[in-house]
């Protein structure tokens, strides 16, 4: 799992002990939400992914022969970028549970909400443009 | 949870907290591993119509889902013992893994839809 701690923004800045021997051992509680947080954003990546498959395969073809492709490699590439990182961001609030610290920000979900309005508004986009062609 | 003669352990029944976190977390594992059946289970409809290769992921996706869905059993006891002995529950391994088959699934979805 190296190349997925490597994936971590700020491996490099200091010499780290691992996550699970700093701090004191926290709530369990705390953990167990972490870990649910953690699968939460696992089952976002699987629906994102489902969804990127399906537009293509099931979807009929808009006008625009490329629409559905777009569509399907914009919602997948989230859903990787979502799985990539989370093991990391997992990482990080045990850190940071363990250690009484305030939980590290993160700009994921205003980058999903962002990701999904633009895949919403070009699936929008894409339906006009069929709607007036077949009108025109 | 203390009769340990013959048999798996009988599934422990007493609450923890009063905001029942283990069997919340036990039922997030569950969700997940649905996910992961779902995920194969469209691999498989696809690799039905005609596009056999796809048995292959989709197979390996359910399978996924299946160690998943049981794993949250197993959780849910690896908690309660963590718990008694007053460690934390975290489980890196488990983490990992999942968070690298999801990736791994998303890699084979954006083959999928770019190749076929």
């Amino acid at each position: 799992m190296d190349w997925l701690r490597r994936l971590r923004p700020r491996a490099g800045a200091r010499p780290r002990q691992p996550a699970h021997t700093v701090g004191e051992e926290p709530d369990y509680r705390f953990s167990l939400a972490n870990e649910r947080t953690f699968l939460a954003w696992i089952r976002t990546a699987l629906a994102l992914l489902a969804g990127g498959v399906a537009v293509v395969q099931l979807v009929p073809t808009f006008s625009i022969g490329w629409a559905r492709h777009l569509l399907g490699i914009a919602l997948i590439v989230l859903a990787i970028a979502i799985a990539a990182t989370s093991y990391a961001r997992w990482q990080r609030r045990e850190r940071a549970i363990r250690l009484g610290a305030p939980l590290p920000p993160t700009r994921l979900p205003s980058l999903t909400a962002f990701g999904i309005a633009a895949v919403m508004v070009l699936a929008l986009v894409f339906v006009l443009v069929d709607a007036a062609r077949g009108r025109g | 949870m203390t009769s340990r003669a013959g048999g798996p352990p009988p599934h422990p029944t007493e609450q923890l907290d009063p905001g029942v976190q283990s069997e919340r977390t036990q039922l997030a594992w569950q969700r997940t591993g649905l996910g992961f059946a779902a995920i194969g289970a469209l691999f498989l409809r696809l690799a039905f119509r005609g596009h056999l290769a796809l048995a292959v992921p989709g197979l390996l996706t359910l399978l996924a889902a299946a160690l998943l869905t049981a794993r949250a059993e197993h959780r849910y006891r690896a908690t309660f013992a963590a718990v008694r002995q007053g460690h934390s529950p975290a489980d890196h391994c488990a983490v990992a893994t999942t968070a690298a088959l999801t990736a791994a699934l998303g890699l084979t979805a954006l083959i999928v839809i770019l190749v076929l």
